[in-house]
């Protein structure tokens, strides 16, 4: 399949850019219907979102984060969380705030 | 029942109740984000713990521009990301461990869900997805896995919209190379599609 490039309002999007904001709902509403009328008649274009969604569809497919059910574990998890919470004071003073902004912006 | 902002402004008054409320709420949505990212209980309860801590100390921070999760979540992310250095500097990369990557083949039974993937199948994409570079796996997780909005995201990350989207794209397209890859030849790939179609019943067309 041969790659492409669209013009969308100025700007050149390439083929598989384009399609990937079409899968997840990122297009203007106007331009997503002229991208379904295009599918319709291009069976190249319906492959390479086909490929996409595979893709998406495989990964979300993947997942097998197991997450505890059994109440006594959130339970025990928040009388730790809030026995530590009891140690702590809300620290307000201006320094730190300059520098937990930076702890929590990600720098990679 | 009061929102999280309003718990929020109570605890900054020094109501530490509601911030045992507020780790009600959001305990097990922060533990299944943290086991995404370290596959362990004992570690992902420690960056739960760790993230709340942190929140309960810098809640004036909290400037309620975006949600108070997507404010934990940020914590959590940064939390689980320093711990994971820690993890690389002090003993080695073990994630990859329990996966022989070259001995697993990519392929869905015939009448398999999505759901019910096989197990080396769903192992091998996800070690695709660990190898990812953390702001793609990031912004990947919590879009396809979390359900989030690039907005949400982009918040969370700390960077503009388009730059979470480009994060996504790339982390996606990536994963799609590999999973091409995988399966083989392209014809090949084209195999199992109509299989995830019907097992996903999703009509991708937009109305007209």
């Amino acid at each position: 399949v041969s790659h492409k490039n669209y013009l969308v309002h100025g700007r050149t999007y390439c083929d598989e850019e384009a399609w990937l904001d079409y899968m997840e709902g990122e297009l203007d509403p106007n331009l997503a219907i002229d991208m379904s009328l295009l599918l319709k008649n291009s069976p190249g274009d319906r492959k390479r979102l086909d490929r996409l969604w595979r893709a998406r569809t495989l990964v979300k497919a993947s997942e097998y984060v197991l997450v505890p059910e059994d109440a006594r574990v959130y339970e025990c998890l928040h009388d730790k969380i809030m026995s530590a919470v009891e140690e702590k004071e809300i620290d307000s003073t201006p320094e730190t705030n300059v520098k937990v902004s930076r702890t929590l912006t990600f720098d990679f | 029942m009061k929102s999280d902002v309003e718990l929020v402004s109570e605890v900054r008054s020094g109501n530490r109740k509601s911030f045992s409320e507020l780790v009600n709420r959001h305990q097990r949505a922060l533990l299944r984000l943290s086991l995404r990212f370290t596959k362990e209980q004992a570690s992902a309860e420690d960056i739960v713990q760790d993230s709340f801590i942190k929140a309960y100390q810098k809640i004036h921070l909290f400037e309620g521009r975006a949600s108070f999760k997507s404010w934990l979540y940020q914590i959590a992310l940064n939390t689980a990301r320093n711990k994971y250095r820690e993890k690389l500097f002090g003993g080695g990369d073990k994630r990859y461990d329990s996966v022989n990557v070259d001995d697993v083949s990519l392929g869905v039974d015939p009448g398999a869900e999505v759901g019910m993937l096989k197990a080396d199948v769903r192992k091998r994409i996800h070690v695709e997805v660990d190898r990812l570079p953390d702001r793609q796996r990031m912004a990947l997780t919590l879009r396809i896995f979390e359900d989030m909005s690039f907005k949400e995201i982009a918040q969370i990350m700390g960077c503009p919209y388009d730059t979470a989207k480009a994060n996504y794209r790339h982390g996606l397209l990536k994963l799609k190379e590999r999973i091409e890859e995988m399966s083989g030849t392209e014809a090949g790939a084209y195999e199992d599609l109509a299989l995830f179609e019907a097992s996903t019943n999703t009509n991708l067309e937009v109305e007209v």
